[in-house]
């Protein structure tokens, strides 16, 4: 069984015209990165393997992750995580809640908070914890926002 | 084709828009049908199965029948008219400038004094012995006691059309200020640069825009002023009243037969308001017409002197008029002995509020137990048929928002009377669940048109947010969407909370008058004239609203007081 996303001939479409289309394998550690002119279809595909398709759009083709099949699954239950360009943090919790937010379920909520330390202390917002996102700096907010948007769910054992 | 997964919608949210439609439309529908019949002859409940013209006959026969359906007919366009030259003349004049920005303020508490209160407030203050006359007498008037004028109550309805006004033009600016976003505000820029006037750029380049939008609440206004009955039996003419009130005497009456004569008065004024509202309709044509025509013909208005001033006043008045009325109210609430031309009373007493306080609570009880649940219930259905379009990706047409607007475009003494046999067949009789469940009908389309356009604002990437860290399209919903809206939603509650409690007929109807609230209490001491007495209760009926928006602001500030982004201005 292969490890790492597999996208199989994954394309976008929009009201029946062909947008984007990639065709690779992406291991454990690698990155893949996209480039091609404004409205050429990047977002959209992007969005689609996140699992967002705006109604006028249609994916076509077959996404795996580790071998398995998650073409049909909601967004989320693919366990793949989505960064938006600015930062995206939740503007009704504080830098902390943002991600015990998005830490998967488990653990006592002092593990949990732990955990959220463990996690901003490498980045240099350890201090930060119970402010407000909209107090962060550009900079603070990317930071924090990479830290809970590259937290998909841990995969199943 | 790999479609994307499609996201399953329970079923509690498919009920939302299902559930909404069937109560806008369902009792207006209902309601009519039962009247049409016995209005033509057929009332099995008096051995009459056959069809006539007799109750026709019998109510065109009744004293002074044709003021009454003169003033039912010419009241609703009138008024609407006038509310709308205050409304968008302002805007021409005003739009941009800071009084635009503070009228806006001024007008909010204004759009939340219960329609009786704010007739009251006019009573104060321009009635014989009210405010203005008692100010400038005896100096200006010579007069040392209220003159015998009819002023309040005057045969040709004007007092009325003035209290219609106060209360419209608030609402029609809150249309007004709603639909002006979506006009690129440049237009009026370039119409300037064209050399037109301030005012004149804004009417030829915004007002088609604006008032495309504005259209459904002018002609909602059109048919609520030709059919009133609380205001109309405060200010309206008393020999002979406005249609409607008649209707509800007629109905009232223990003659059983003289039903068949409400149901013909009901026809009857179904055609005033449709006739008032066809007249408004081909007005907007010839305005069209013309109006282009003007512009066309590259005339250049002259700017007329002291017209911007004049604009900018006459709204700025309908404010101040209606809330120091709402002042007056509680004046006269606390007066002790008060002579004629003394402006203001010579002791203040607490002697009514203190002999009335178990009946004011135990009234004030039942409006606010109404009110939450029609409040209540209209919130959540709106936001169901919200998050339902949200996910299915079906907007509301403009068709679809005929239905929004279906309980509102018919007379309320229209359909309320059929609605209210309907119930009482139905067992549902006199209780406070029916009366909440007529309030809910006139609550829901504002809940929904207050709340429909910060939830369509929303930024949905906080959800796809959510949904990427696991969480499913429900638990996104609640734990994500709601919150960051609790400002606008505590705010349409609010509104709807409002709307509950100005609500008279059918609290009346529906409740058979076992079901007393604050409004059928007060108006029903307008015509015993204790104006002390008046006052306690028109001052506990216009401060009822204000406890909801109290709410609506301080729980959110309280709420969000760390959170920047959700303060009151912020974009979310």
């Amino acid at each position: 069984m292969s490890t790492g996303l597999l996208l199989e001939r994954f394309e976008v479409s929009r009201n029946g015209q062909r947008l984007a289309g990639i065709d690779a394998g992406i291991a454990p550690g690698e990155v893949l990165t996209l480039m091609g002119p404004s409205g050429s279809g990047k977002s959209s595909l992007a969005k689609a393997i996140a699992g967002f398709l705006p109604p006028s759009f249609s994916a076509q083709g077959k996404l795996r992750l580790d071998g398995a099949d998650i073409t049909m699954l909601p967004p989320e239950k693919r366990r793949i995580g989505m960064l938006f360009q600015d930062a995206l943090l939740f503007p009704h919790f504080s830098v902390s809640e943002n991600i015990l937010f998005a830490l998967p379920k488990g653990g006592s909520r002092t593990e949990r908070c732990q955990r959220v330390a463990d996690l901003l202390e490498p980045v240099g917002l350890a201090d930060l914890l119970s402010r407000d996102p909209a107090t962060l700096s550009g900079g603070q907010r990317a930071r924090g926002g990479a830290d809970a948007g590259h937290r998909p769910p841990s995969r199943a054992p | 084709m790999t479609k994307t997964h499609p996201d399953h919608i329970p079923l509690w949210l498919r009920a939302g828009p299902v559930l909404t439609i069937a109560i806008l439309i369902g009792p207006v529908a209902a309601g009519i049908a039962d009247i049409v019949f016995p209005a033509f002859g057929y009332a099995p409940f008096l051995g009459q199965t056959g069809f006539s013209f007799d109750p026709f006959r019998a109510v065109l026969a009744e004293p002074g029948i044709f003021a009454s359906v003169w003033l039912a007919f010419w009241i609703g366009p009138m008024s609407a008219l006038i509310a709308l030259v205050l409304v968008t003349a302002f805007t021409a004049a005003a739009s941009g400038t800071r009084l635009f920005g503070v009228v806006t303020g001024l007008l909010r508490p204004v759009l939340a004094v219960p329609h009786a209160a704010a007739a009251f407030g006019l009573v104060y203050l321009i009635a014989p012995s009210g405010f203005i006359l008692r100010l400038i007498s005896p100096d200006l008037t010579g007069f040392e006691r209220p003159p015998d004028w009819l002023i309040v109550n005057d045969p040709a309805g004007f007092a009325l059309l003035a209290g219609l006004v106060l209360k419209e033009a608030p609402y029609l600016f809150l249309a007004l200020t709603g639909a002006l976003p979506q006009v690129d505000p440049r237009r009026a820029e370039i119409a300037r640069a064209l050399g037109h006037t301030r005012m004149a750029a804004w009417f030829y380049a915004v007002f088609p825009a604006v008032y495309r939008q504005m259209r459904l609440p002018v002609l909602a206004v059109i048919v609520f002023s030709s059919s009133v009955v609380d205001m109309a039996m405060i200010l309206g003419p008393a020999t002979p009243p406005l249609l409607s009130i008649r209707i509800l005497h007629w109905m009232n009456d223990p003659d059983l037969s003289r039903k068949t004569l409400a149901a013909a008065g009901l026809v009857l004024q179904l055609g005033a308001t449709t006739a008032g509202v066809l007249v408004w309709l081909l007005g907007e044509r010839l305005v069209a017409v013309f109006g282009r025509r003007l512009a066309l013909s590259g005339r250049r208005l002259m700017p007329i002197p002291g017209l911007a001033f004049a604009s900018r006043a006459g709204l700025v008045a309908v404010g101040v008029i209606v809330l120091a009325g709402v002042g007056l109210i509680g004046l006269n609430s606390i007066a002790g002995f008060w002579r004629f031309p003394d402006a203001l009373p010579n002791s203040l007493s607490l002697t009514v509020w203190a002999g009335r306080a178990p009946d004011l609570m135990e009234l004030a009880g039942n409006t606010l137990l109404i009110g939450a649940l029609a409040s209540g219930v209209a919130l959540v259905l709106v936001v169901l048929c919200l998050e339902n379009e949200y996910r299915t990706g079906i907007t509301l047409s403009p068709r679809a928002r005929l239905v929004l607007y279906a309980p509102l475009l018919v007379p309320q003494i229209g359909f309320l009377p059929g609605l209210t046999t309907l119930l009482l067949r139905l067992g549902w009789d006199s209780a406070l669940l029916p009366v909440a469940f007529s309030h809910l009908i006139f609550v829901l389309p504002y809940t929904y048109l207050m709340l429909a356009d910060p939830w369509n604002a929303f930024d949905t990437r906080y959800l796809d947010q959510a949904r990427v860290l696991g969480k499913s399209p429900n638990r996104a919903f609640f734990s994500v969407r709601l919150p960051i809206l609790l400002r606008p939603i505590l705010t349409a509650l609010a509104l709807g909370f409002a709307i509950s409690v100005a609500q008279y007929l059918p609290t009346l109807l529906i409740g058979g008058g076992r079901v007393p609230t604050i409004t059928t209490e007060a108006v029903a001491l307008s015509s015993g004239g204790d104006r002390r007495l008046i006052g306690v209760y028109g001052l506990v009926q216009a401060l009822l609203p204000f406890i909801g928006f109290a709410i609506a602001a301080g729980v959110p500030a309280l709420l969000w007081r760390e959170r920047r982004a959700l303060r009151p201005g912020a974009a979310t």
